[in-house]
């Protein structure tokens, strides 16, 4: 057994989104889900590559604040020579820590979680608000999040709207451009965090960490057109042929992510950015001819 | 007292010494004639090492974290490192004063009441009722949750530093008003709760103590636990002159 170690850190799409717990198609049933399927995602099947042990620190829902902190709790444990791998998410979340509306105890740092608004939340507030509609427990995402009373959901819900990327969801479901971005307090949060995570990488490279960092821009990179699904690294809404919303990746996806992974692994590409998946994509990804994984087979 | 080869000190207003602090930003009528007395200048004299102070006035917890990150890499064995932690009701919020992205300033109680301040410029009346009350009546409620976490972090940090041959220090918000306060020293002339020069001179003393004594984490329980005998004596006490 290998005395070195693989430090995976990041949201769904390290801890293995879709394929560690599965979501309900869209017919609303698990019944193409195997077992099995949780040992197929890229950070398992980097550190067998590598003959590294795997600690693999990603969660569902992550934001980049939550990643840093993850990284300080863990810090103390990555010795040199091990090898650290962080997946820098969306800045479309907001983080939110459990206890600041449950009572638990405060050494519970893995209860921290974040609010996303690609989960719903504040897409039901602005649908609700321009229905005017104004009882929050009628929307959907609210009335599960029952941690929470309803003047503290109206606070949250109007301070998210004003105050966060969520903004721009409410200013009509477009992308940004560069030359019209609006600064909101998540991207604030999510840049002092980005710079936080480098920082962390530059420390412990000094210390003899092998420190790599990629990015939301990886998730979906490839697309012809958006909704296309056919990106480099394939989607379980692909996977599924569309039976599935799940756009995290599927068995395919996350072996060919390995893949790219391991060769900038192998070539000490620290930032593992999109541009240098595109250029890998065209000299080698694409030539790649593994067994396909049906879905719901293995 | 062991030897160290250099000074951090990391924290808030208390750190960056509001009130005695060289770039005079408190605009104190004493200008600064005390900047001498700010107390990790007056530690790195005792222990006649080089300083870095990155204390910044405003500092949320948050941003204390962060600027301990960004510096790890420049720490070195050996080195002396004091954290400030600082109180809980202080959360980063967006600065787009200079389309900056990537800074972020520090929301506070006091933030709201600042006519002239960025905050009050920056933000019409509908949205500061709703930060307003978000940051009143949703965020203080739980900002001890947030503090725990936040404490938690310094200790990960401390651990570690500890563990590569750094010795850390962190002291926390409970020991603001155990020393003498501008308040005090000015006869009440300066409404304001920073350390005056005395405060500096016997939380310098203190912390010499705790190093002594190998105390790592500091309240005010500790400050009673190194009782009185420790501070200086009478004739040293600084009277203010303007």
């Amino acid at each position: 057994m290998s005395t070195t170690n693989l430090w995976t850190f990041g949201c769904s799409f390290t801890e293995g989104g879709g394929l560690d717990q599965p979501y309900l198609d869209r017919h609303k049933n698990q019944n193409w889900y195997l077992e099995e399927y949780k040992n197929t995602i890229w950070p398992i099947l980097l550190s067998k590559q590598l003959d590294l042990n795997l600690h693999n620190k990603g969660i569902n829902g992550s934001s980049v604040l939550n990643m840093v902190f993850n990284m300080l709790i863990n810090l103390s444990n990555i010795k040199p020579g091990d090898i650290v791998i962080a997946g820098l998410t969306s800045s479309h979340r907001f983080t939110i820590y459990n206890n600041m509306f449950l009572n638990e105890p405060y050494n519970a740092p893995y209860s921290m979680n974040t609010i996303s608004n690609t989960h719903g939340v504040v897409e039901d507030f602005v649908n609700g608000t321009l229905k005017g509609q104004t009882t929050y427990d009628n929307d959907l995402y609210w009335s599960s999040v029952d941690f929470m009373n309803k003047e503290q959901k109206e606070i949250l819900s109007k301070y998210l709207l004003m105050f966060n990327t969520d903004k721009v969801v409410a200013e009509g479901w477009y992308p940004r451009k560069e030359e019209e971005f609006i600064y909101t307090q998540a991207d604030v949060e999510w840049n002092v965090a980005k710079n936080a995570v480098y920082s962390m990488g530059e420390f412990m490279r000094s210390v003899g960490v092998e420190f790599y960092i990629w990015t939301v821009n990886l998730w979906h990179r490839g697309q012809s057109y958006p909704g296309a699904e056919d990106q480099y690294f394939e989607s379980i809404v692909k996977w599924s042929n569309f039976t599935s919303d799940d756009g995290h990746w599927s068995p395919n996806g996350h072996k060919l992510a390995s893949k790219y992974f391991k060769w900038c692994i192998d070539n000490k590409v620290y930032d593992m950015n999109e541009l240098v998946l595109d250029q890998w994509y065209e000299d080698i990804g694409c030539n790649e001819r593994d067994t396909y994984i049906e879905y719901g087979k293995l | 007292m062991a030897s160290y080869n250099s000074l951090w000190t990391f924290g808030d207003s208390y750190t960056h010494c509001w009130g005695l602090e060289e770039t005079t930003v408190s605009n104190m009528p004493w200008g600064d004639k005390y900047k001498d007395y700010m107390w990790p200048r007056l530690l790195a004299k005792e222990l006649n090492i080089e300083l870095t102070n990155k204390g910044n006035s405003g500092s949320a917890n948050d941003n204390i974290v962060h600027e301990i990150i960004k510096h790890l890499t420049y720490l070195k064995k050996d080195d002396l490192v004091i954290i400030g932690a600082t109180n809980a009701p202080r959360m980063l919020y967006v600065h787009t004063e200079d389309n900056s992205k990537y800074d972020a300033r520090t929301l506070s109680t006091f933030t709201f009441e600042d006519e002239d301040g960025f905050f009050c410029k920056h933000y019409s009346k509908s949205d500061r009722e709703i930060i307003h009350n978000y940051f009143l009546h949703l965020y203080p409620d739980r900002a001890n949750a947030i503090l725990n976490y936040n404490h938690f972090n310094f200790r990960c940090l401390q651990s570690h530093l500890n563990q590569i041959g750094i010795k850390t220090l962190v002291w926390t918000d409970s020991i603001w008003n155990k020393y003498q306060q501008i308040d005090e020293w000015t006869d009440r002339k300066h409404i304001d709760g920073h350390w005056s020069p005395n405060g500096c001179m016997d939380f310098t003393s203190f912390l010499l103590w705790a190093l002594d004594n190998n105390k790592f984490w500091l309240t005010d329980k500790e400050v009673d636990e190194a009782g009185r005998d420790i501070y200086r004596r009478e004739e040293s006490y600084i009277s203010i002159e303007l």
